[in-house]
C-alpha cells in the first residue's frame, strides 16, 4: 500500500491509522498470524498501532500483548505467566536511552563526577535478555541506545571517560558482542534511526514529561517501519531479486540514441559519478545474495555495450538474466521470475520512467516498484525501503548467485533433450540425505521459513524451536542436498515428522523451487520408506494445509500413492500403507545417506 | 482564521483520527462525549493540532485540552498572537 511504502508521511499515518488499518484488513489477502509481545521501557502507545499497519502491509496480521508501563525488567526476569501463556512468536523490548539514563542517574548525587561502567549498565540489560532467551524460543528484538539530548562535556562527551555519550556507545558495543552468537536475538538500530530522523526532531520533551513517550510522535512510524522490516525478514519475506532498467536508471542517457561513449557514467560528470555510485551500491546488494537482472527497452547488443563501459561497476556477468527487447516489461519480468524459479512477489523493479512503473504496477501488482525521482536519491530510496533487511547471512546467501547461474545452465541443457527422462539422467544427479544437525540447522531453518510453494503445511519454526523439536527422540528431521554435473545445489529439501507407534507422521515436507521437476521428492520418499522399514514402521500419514502459494502441490501425496483419509480443521490428512515390496519411484538420482540415528 | 474555520479544520482532523465522518463536532463537544477519545487518542489529537496549525503547546496547555471549546480558543489565541510564527 502506497501510504506505507517508503517514503511515508509520518503525520498522515498517525492521523489516518484507523482508516488505513480498515483498508489493509479489507484486502483479500492471506495473512500470516503472528503473536508479538512488547515489553515497555517507556510508553509504547502508538508504536504498537503503527507497527500493526506496517506488518499488515507485509501480509502479517499481528496480535499483541503489551507489557505494563516500564515493567520490562520484572516481566522478563521474574515468572511471567501471562507472557508464557501468550506464547509469542516475537518479543520486542521497547528500550531507549532513557533506560540507560535511569541507571546512570540512580544514586548519582555525589559532587565528584562519577559514572557507572558500561559493563555494569549492560549487566542490567543482559539479565533481561538472558532471562528472555532462556524462557522463550521465539525471536527477540531489542533496541540499541541512541544519544542523549544533551552533551555535558560538549564535543568531548563522545570520547572522554566522563562522557555519557561515550558510555552509551560502549554499552551498545557490549550489546552487539552479546548478540552476535545469539541466533534468535535481533537488534533494531535505534541509534541510527534517531540519527537519520534527526536528533533535534527526535526529542520532544513536552510529550516525554507529560506522557512518557521517549521520542517524538513523528518518529514513531520510522521506528515501527524498521521493526516491521526485521520481523518480515525473519519470516522470510525479503525480496530475492532486483530487476533494473538501463537508460537513466543505471547510467545517464538513452544509449540507443547517444551511443555507449556518451552515456553519463563515471568521473566525467557529476551525474556520471552518481550513477557509478548507484552501480556500486547495487553490486554490494548483489554480493549478499540478491539476484540482479535487466529489463530494458533496447536492442540487446546496444544495451550490452553500456555494460562494457570502462567506468561501469556492473558488468554483463553480474546480471543473471538480461532482457533487452521491445516486449512489454511486465512480460519480461514474469519471464525473469519463471527463469529464476521465484514468484513475482520476490522481485523489486527499478525504472526511471513513471509510465513504465505504473504499467508494471498495474499488471504485476505483487512486484515492488518504488518511486524514483533523481539518480542522487535512487540509492536512498532502495536502501530505506527495507526490501533486503538482513537477519542472517548464510554461506548459502553468499553463494546464491552461483546457484542461480547453475540453474540457468541446466535450463539451457534441458532444451536440448526431447525426452525429459534422458535429460534427468544426463544430469548425473546425486542426493545426500542426513539428519538435521548443528551444521545444517541454520540453512534448514531458512528453508522452512522462506519456502512457500513446495511447503505442504507452511508451519514455521525458529531455529530454537526446531532444535527443541529435534531433541525429542520420536521426532525426525531429514534434510537433503542435490548435486549434479553443473554443481552442488546445497541443502534443498527438508522433511519433518514424528513416529507414532507403527505409523510415521509427516508433519511437513519442503523443497526449494530451485530443484523442482528433478524428481528429488521421489528420492526423498524412497529414503523415508527405507528408514521406516528399518524401524518397523508400516504406515505413513501425510499432512497438507492449503495456501494460495502451495495450491499447485495439493495432489502431491496422491501422486505418491497416498489415499485420502480425512480433514481435521484446516489440515488434510493422507495415508499410505507401506507395501511388502517397495518399488523405487526415483529413477534418475543416485541416493546416499549420512547415517540417520533415531 | 476565524473560530469557525478553526472548528471546521478541527472537525476534519477528528474525523480522520477517529475514522468517523459523522462525529458531529461542535463547540460544546467534550472528551467524555466521544467514546474513543481516550488518553492515547488525546496525545494523537494534541500532536496533530500542533502540526496542522503550526503551533507549539506547553505541558499545561496539552493536558488541559479536553474540550473542543478550549481547543478552539487556544488555537485562536496562538494563531493571532503570533501570526507569522511557524512553530
Amino acid at each position: 500500500m502506497k501510504e506505507l511504502d517508503y517514503p511515508f508521511d509520518s503525520n498522515s499515518l498517525l492521523i489516518n491509522k484507523k482508516r488505513l488499518r480498515r483498508v489493509l484488513l479489507d484486502q483479500s489477502k492471506e495473512f500470516s498470524q503472528k503473536k508479538i509481545a512488547i515489553l515497555s521501557g517507556s510508553t509504547v502507545g502508538e508504536l504498537q498501532d503503527i507497527l500493526e499497519l506496517f506488518l499488515l502491509n507485509n501480509s502479517i496480521q499481528a496480535t499483541f500483548l503489551q507489557g505494563n508501563y516500564h515493567r520490562y525488567y520484572e516481566e522478563s526476569v521474574f515468572e511471567n505467566q501471562a507472557l508464557q501463556e501468550f506464547s509469542p512468536d516475537f518479543i520486542y523490548l521497547h528500550l531507549t536511552n532513557k533506560n540507560v539514563l535511569e541507571i546512570i542517574d540512580h544514586g548519582n548525587n555525589q559532587s565528584k563526577y562519577q559514572l557507572p561502567s558500561a559493563e555494569m549498565i549492560f549487566d542490567h540489560f543482559k539479565e533481561v535478555l538472558d532471562a528472555l532467551i532462556s524462557r522463550f524460543p521465539c525471536s527477540i528484538i531489542v533496541n540499541n541506545f541512541e544519544p542523549l539530548p544533551y552533551r555535558t562535556l560538549g564535543n568531548a562527551d563522545v570520547w572522554h571517560p566522563f562522557g555519557e555519550l561515550n558510555l552509551i556507545n560502549e554499552v551498545n558495543r557490549l550489546l552487539y558482542q552479546y548478540a552476535r552468537d545469539k541466533d534468535n536475538l535481533y537488534i533494531n538500530d535505534l541509534n541510527y534511526e534517531a540519527a537519520y530522523f534527526g536528533l533535534e526532531k527526535w526529542f520532544d520533551h513536552t510529550i516525554w514529561y507529560l506522557y512518557k513517550y521517549p521520542f517524538s510522535m513523528e518518529a514513531i512510524p520510522w521506528v515501527s517501519f524498521n521493526i516491521a522490516n526485521i520481523i518480515k525478514a525473519i519470516l522470510g519475506k525479503n525480496k530475492k531479486a532486483l530487476v533494473t532498467d538501463l537508460d537513466d536508471t543505471i547510467w545517464g542517457g538513452i544509449i540507443g540514441e547517444i551511443g555507449a561513449e556518451h552515456i553519463q557514467l563515471g568521473p566525467e560528470s557529476p551525474k556520471g559519478i552518481a550513477y557509478q555510485d548507484f552501480q556500486k551500491y547495487l553490486k554490494k546488494i548483489n554480493r549478499i545474495g540478491i539476484a540482479l537482472a535487466i529489463c530494458s527497452k533496447n536492442e540487446y547488443d546496444t544495451a550490452m555495450t553500456g555494460l562494457m563501459h570502462p567506468a561501469g561497476v556492473l558488468k554483463q556477468e553480474d546480471f543473471l538474466i538480461k532482457k533487452a527487447n521491445w516486449l512489454p516489461k511486465s512480460e519480461n519480468i514474469s519471464d525473469i521470475a519463471n527463469e529464476l524459479n521465484i514468484l513475482p512477489d520476490s522481485i523489486v523493479f527499478l525504472d526511471d520512467n513513471p509510465a513504465e512503473r505504473e504499467l508494471v504496477r498495474g499488471t504485476l501488482p505483487e512486484v515492488k516498484v518504488p518511486e524514483l525521482q533523481n539518480v542522487e536519491e535512487y540509492r536512498t530510496v532502495l536502501d530505506k525501503s527495507g526490501y533486503f533487511e538482513l537477519v542472517k547471512l548464510t554461506q548459502e546467501d553468499l553463494q546464491r548467485n552461483e546457484y542461480y547461474k547453475q540453474n540457468l545452465f541446466r535450463k539451457q541443457v534441458e532444451l536440448k533433450y526431447n525426452d525429459y527422462g534422458d535429460f534427468l539422467s544426463a544430469l548425473h544427479m546425486e542426493a545426500v540425505f542426513e539428519a538435521i544437525d548443528s551444521r545444517t540447522i541454520g540453512r534448514v531453518t531458512q528453508l522452512i521459513n522462506k519456502t512457500n510453494q513446495f511447503n505442504l503445511t507452511t508451519i514455521r519454526y525458529t531455529q530454537e524451536e526446531l532444535d527443541v523439536f529435534l531433541k525429542d527422540p520420536l521426532n525426525l528431521g531429514l534434510c537433503g542436498s542435490l548435486i549434479d554435473k553443473f554443481g552442488d545445489n546445497g541443502i534443498v529439501t527438508v522433511l519433518i515428522g514424528r513416529i507414532e507407534g507403527e505409523n510415521f507422521r509427516i508433519m511437513n515436507w519442503i523443497m526449494s523451487c530451485r530443484v523442482f521437476k528433478r524428481e528429488l521428492e521421489y528420492a526423498l520418499f524412497d529414503e523415508l520408506l527405507e528408514f521406516c522399514r528399518s524401524n518397523k514402521i508400516n504406515s505413513l500419514t501425510g499432512e497438507y494445509i492449503p495456501t494460495l502459494k502451495n495450491k499447485i502441490f495439493e495432489d502431491f501425496y496422491k501422486s505418491l500413492g497416498f489415499q485420502w483419509s480425512r480433514q481435521k480443521e484446516n489440515v488434510q490428512i493422507w495415508e499410505y500403507i507401506i507395501p511388502e515390496q517397495i518399488y523405487e519411484k526415483n529413477k534418475h538420482i543416485k541416493r546416499s545417506r549420512k547415517v540417520i540415528e533415531l | 482564521m476565524t473560530k469557525e474555520d478553526i472548528l471546521q479544520d478541527l472537525a476534519e482532523l477528528f474525523s480522520d483520527i477517529f475514522d468517523n465522518e459523522s462525529l458531529g463536532l461542535n463547540m460544546d463537544t467534550k472528551a467524555k462525549d466521544i467514546e474513543e477519545w481516550d488518553s492515547l487518542a488525546h496525545i494523537r489529537i494534541v500532536v496533530a493540532i500542533e502540526r496542522k496549525f503550526g503551533i507549539k503547546l506547553s505541558i499545561e496547555e496539552m493536558s488541559e485540552l479536553n474540550e473542543v471549546k478550549a481547543i478552539v480558543e487556544l488555537i485562536n489565541v496562538k494563531l493571532n498572537a503570533h501570526p507569522n510564527e511557524t512553530i
